[in-house]
């Protein structure tokens, strides 16, 4: 399969602390990988990292086999055609006093996308990710956390990227708008094929959703395999303490 | 809906002023500057509302003329003071490091020297005249709005909505003004807006000790630094311009306030819907 996405001894520290210290691992051309692990192992570190919201302290990250570890101003935007991230808390990801499809257009308007294909795609992916076309003119706090976390898909994806890091994107969803939302993901990843990076503490999840599964342990990966190898063959004692604990109920 | 009545009042009220500064000098009948010695120093009365003062001029004239120097000369000073400090904020707030550090020294260097002290000094060695009152509360009001910009931005920044601001590819200068600065305006007109009482007074006060505005220019602080000593006399040359200066500078500071609780009002209702 081809590389889409290679880390190489990736390594990050804050106030002396290794937050993300020698990880690599490499992602494939439409594989969804999950990276797991408890809150402070370096998991969103290494999402940031690889949007380069963030500098990394040592190693590189290679985007189509190009190294854009070190990339600024002009070629950084540059990456932002191939990698999109949706975050956390979808509300706080858009600006409180501009409408969703202001914030949907903004990423095709600084590719210099004409205004009309732009508004075309807009309302394309609107449609895609199950809204109403009116929401286009919603400010974020006139939608529920459900539907702002769509919207924010319908940003990541303005753009056609090639890669969309999902950094705990489903976390501050309810358990039914949960399997709505990985039931999208799958779709539109299928439709067009996507490669996903998906980012939880929750493995029963990622076991479900991802091709492969990356375990994370204060800023290492202890363990990385097939979802269903790695949860009936754990070979780490904290792998098998996550499963534990995922699957107690 | 209380709130945002009384803001509108007061906003109506302070657009009054303005508008009265605007067009004073070309409805009034009288040269506000014609001396008239046969008429000096008279009471009010029905031919001259505010009475007249040691030259003959009609107060209630040089009052209503007055106001175009004392009120927009505060209005330019307030809008240059918040526009340069803000925009010095907001980059160091930003990019921090080296340029942080410096400006932000500087800015400490400004705000340890008395304030007045510091601009009586700068007036005197730029000599008299309203544009050298205006640089001289210049260069002791921008910290103020520098601070406050660099602290809003500097929590601004972390917020997620920058991150995906970077991620549609905008460039730094339209995620600062485009995307951070709309998010830090409210507070930064409210402070301009309780800024405009101070600054109208500081600069009555250069234009009193015969440093701000020159005669015969009707300015209110220099009017009543002319009838200074006549306020036992004929204290209605001291009180007209200093019963503007007042109603202005609290009409402002009304406006100010009103607008604060207002746009507090609206945060809180806008919290309470996302949650």
């Amino acid at each position: 399969m081809n590389t889409i996405l290679e880390v190489k001894c990736l390594e990050k520290s804050y106030h002396q602390k290794k937050a993300v210290n020698q990880v690599s691992f490499q992602v494939s051309k439409g594989e969804i990988v999950g990276i797991v692990g408890e809150s402070g192992s370096g998991k969103s570190t290494i999402a940031r990292m690889i949007c380069r919201l963030e500098d990394a302290d040592q190693g590189n990250i290679y985007l189509n086999g190009e190294n854009i570890t070190k990339v600024i101003h002009k070629q950084q935007r540059e990456i932002y055609k191939h990698i999109q991230m949706v975050f956390q808390n979808p509300k706080e990801s858009f600006h409180p006093k501009r409408k969703l499809g202001t914030s949907i257009l903004e990423g095709m308007r600084n590719q210099k996308i004409s205004k009309k294909s732009a508004e075309t795609r807009m309302y394309e992916l609107l449609k895609a990710c199950e809204l109403p076309l009116e929401y286009a003119v919603r400010y974020p706090h006139e939608v529920s956390i459900g539907e702002c976390q769509r919207a924010a898909i319908a940003r990541a994806l303005a753009t056609k990227p090639s890669i969309v890091i999902f950094d705990e994107a489903t976390s501050s969803l309810d358990v039914t708008i949960q399997k709505q939302m990985l039931d999208l993901l799958h779709h539109l990843q299928k439709q067009d094929d996507l490669t996903y990076i998906f980012i939880s503490h929750d493995l029963a999840l990622v076991q479900q959703f991802c091709h492969r599964i990356i375990i994370m342990k204060e800023g290492r990966i202890v363990e990385e395999g097939l979802p269903d190898k790695l949860i009936n063959n754990p070979t780490t004692t904290y792998t098998k303490e996550l499963i534990e604990a995922a699957f107690c109920w | 809906m209380k709130r945002k009545s009384k803001c509108l009042l007061f906003s109506i009220l302070a657009i009054g002023i303005v508008t009265i500064a605007l067009i004073a000098p070309y409805i009034t009948y009288y040269d506000s500057n014609k001396q008239d010695l046969m008429n000096a120093l008279q009471p009010p009365s029905k031919e001259h509302l505010f009475g007249t003062d040691r030259y003959g001029r009609d107060m209630f004239l040089r009052v209503l003329v007055g106001a175009r120097c004392s009120v927009f000369s505060t209005l330019l000073l307030v809008f240059l003071s918040s526009v340069f400090g803000t925009t010095i904020g907001m980059i160091c707030g930003y990019f921090e490091g080296i340029v942080d550090t410096v400006i932000m020294k500087l800015s400490d260097v400004f705000l340890s020297i008395p304030g007045m002290v510091f601009a009586l000094a700068v007036a005197g060695v730029l000599g008299g005249g309203i544009a050298n009152a205006v640089f001289a509360l210049l260069l002791i009001s921008w910290p103020k709005y520098a601070r406050l910009a660099r602290s809003q931005v500097l929590s601004e920044k972390r917020n997620t909505y920058v991150d995906a601001a970077i991620l549609s590819g905008s460039n730094t200068i339209q995620i600062i003004f485009i995307h951070i600065l709309p998010n830090i305006f409210g507070m930064v007109v409210t402070t301009a807006l309780l800024d405009i009482g101070t600054m109208m007074m500081e600069l009555a006060g250069l234009s009193f000790l015969g440093l701000g505005a020159m005669p015969p220019t009707a300015e209110w602080g220099l009017m009543m630094s002319s009838g200074r000593s006549m306020i036992q006399t004929s204290p209605w040359v001291i009180l007209a311009p200093g019963f503007a200066i007042f109603i202005t500078v609290s009409i402002f500071n009304l406006l100010g306030d009103s607008y604060r609780d207002w746009m507090d009002v609206r945060h809180k209702e806008k919290g309470s819907t996302s949650k």
